[in-house]
C-alpha cells in the first residue's frame, strides 16, 4: 500500500526537520498535489521527483533550514525502504492506460 | 428512422467490434483484466448494434423484437463491464466504487427482467414500464463515471508530465475517455425523448436520429483516437505539450 509509503516519508521529514507530525504530513500532501499525485499509487519514482524538485522549495517557505540536504537524507531512507519496493508493484490508471493504447 | 441513420449505427457496430479485438488479442498475451473488460466493453457494444440493425435489413423484420432484445441486452452488458472496468483502473481500493459498479449492473439487471416480466422486450416504453428508468439509471450512471474519472486524471496527469512522471500521450487519453464518457451519456439522454416519441406516435424522428448519431460518431471517434491514435494526432499532442509553457515549479 503507497499509504504506507506516505506515512514512512512523512515520519522521517518530521524526524530529520523541525516540523511537527501534523506539519510534516500537510507540507508532503501539498507536494504531492502540486506535482499530481494520487496517495493510493504513490510509487518509490514519483516520491523522488517530489522530494528532489518540489519539497525543498516547500519547507523554505515554511521556514525550515537546510531544506536541500534534509530532503536528500529522507530521500536515500526512502529508496532502502521496504514500503517503495512494494509501493512500485502498483499498477495504476496511468500504467493501464498506457498499456491499453497502440503505441 | 433516416437510411443515413442505418448506415451510421452499423458502421458504429462494426467500428465497436473491429476495436475489440486488439484490446482482448492484448488481454490474451497479458492475462489482464482491464483489457479484457474493455475488449467485452466494445465487443458487446458493437453487437448490440448489429442486433438493433440487422432487422432493418430486407427480409429480417420479422426478427424485429428478439433481435432488438439481444441488442438490449447487449447494451446493458456493455454498460456494466464500463462500471466494472472504471472501478478496477480507477478505484479499485475504494468501496464506494464497488458499490457503484455492482449498483449499476444490479440496476440494468433488475431493470431488463422486470420490463421482460411486463411484456416490454424492446424497451421502448418509458411511460408505460417504470423498470425502463432502473435499467436506464444503470447504463447512464457508468458512462457519466467515465468521464468523471478521465477528466479527473487528465488534470493530475497534465501535472506529473510537467515533471516527467506522465507521458503527454496518456495524459490526453485521460481527457479523451472522458469525452467518450459524456458522449456515451449524451446517447443515454436522447433516447429519452427518442423512446417517448415511439411509444406516442410509433415513429423515431429525424432530430433524434441524428443527434443520436452524433452522439455515437463522437464516441467511435475518441475511441480510435485514444486507442488507435494515428501518428499525425500523436506528434501534434506531443508538439502541444512541448509549445505549452514550462513551469518548474508551478506552486
Amino acid at each position: 500500500m503507497s499509504h504506507a509509503l506516505f506515512d514512512f516519508a512523512a515520519e522521517r521529514l518530521e524526524q530529520h526537520s523541525s516540523l511537527d507530525r501534523l506539519e510534516a504530513r500537510g507540507t508532503l500532501r501539498i507536494a504531492l498535489k502540486i506535482v499530481g499525485l494520487d496517495l493510493a499509487t504513490l510509487s518509490g519514482e514519483q516520491l523522488a521527483v517530489v522530494f528532489e524538485q518540489v519539497l525543498p522549495g516547500e519547507l523554505e517557505k515554511r521556514g525550515v533550514e537546510g531544506a536541500a540536504s534534509i530532503c536528500r537524507t529522507v530521500l536515500k531512507e526512502v529508496a532502502s525502504a521496504p514500503e517503495a519496493a512494494a509501493a512500485d508493484r502498483i499498477e495504476d490508471a496511468e500504467k493501464i492506460f498506457r498499456r491499453l493504447g497502440r503505441d | 428512422m433516416e437510411d443515413s441513420a442505418y448506415l451510421a449505427q452499423l458502421l458504429t457496430g462494426v467500428f465497436y467490434t473491429a476495436a475489440a479485438l486488439p484490446l482482448l488479442r492484448l488481454a490474451a498475451r497479458t492475462g489482464q483484466h482491464p483489457e479484457r473488460l474493455l475488449g467485452w466493453v466494445f465487443l458487446l457494444l458493437g453487437l448490440s448494434y448489429l442486433f438493433y440493425q440487422t432487422p432493418f435489413l430486407p427480409g429480417m423484420a420479422s426478427l424485429m423484437t428478439p433481435l432488438s432484445f439481444l441488442g438490449r441486452v447487449a447494451t446493458g452488458a456493455a454498460m456494466a463491464a464500463l462500471a466494472f472496468f472504471t472501478r478496477l483502473v480507477f478505484r479499485s481500493q475504494t468501496r464506494w466504487g464497488r458499490t457503484l459498479a455492482y449498483g449499476s449492473a444490479a440496476l440494468i439487471v433488475l431493470g431488463i427482467c422486470a420490463s421482460v416480466a411486463r411484456g416490454d422486450w424492446e424497451g421502448l416504453t418509458p411511460l408505460a414500464n417504470p423498470f425502463f428508468w432502473l435499467e436506464w439509471a444503470g447504463e447512464i450512471a457508468p458512462a457519466l463515471w467515465v468521464s468523471v474519472e478521465g477528466f479527473r486524471q487528465h488534470r493530475s496527469a497534465t501535472k506529473r508530465a510537467r515533471f516527467g512522471l506522465a507521458d503527454p500521450i496518456v495524459a490526453n487519453r485521460f481527457f479523451i475517455w472522458g469525452v467518450f464518457g459524456i458522449a456515451q451519456a449524451g446517447t443515454m439522454l436522447v433516447l429519452i425523448p427518442m423512446n417517448i416519441e415511439y411509444e406516442l406516435h410509433g415513429t423515431f424522428s429525424t432530430w433524434a436520429d441524428s443527434a443520436m448519431s452524433a452522439c455515437e460518431t463522437l464516441s467511435i471517434a475518441m475511441v480510435w483516437l485514444a486507442f488507435f491514435p494515428p501518428a499525425m494526432y500523436r506528434r501534434w499532442v506531443e508538439q502541444s505539450v512541448r509549445a505549452a509553457p514550462q513551469e518548474a515549479n508551478p506552486s
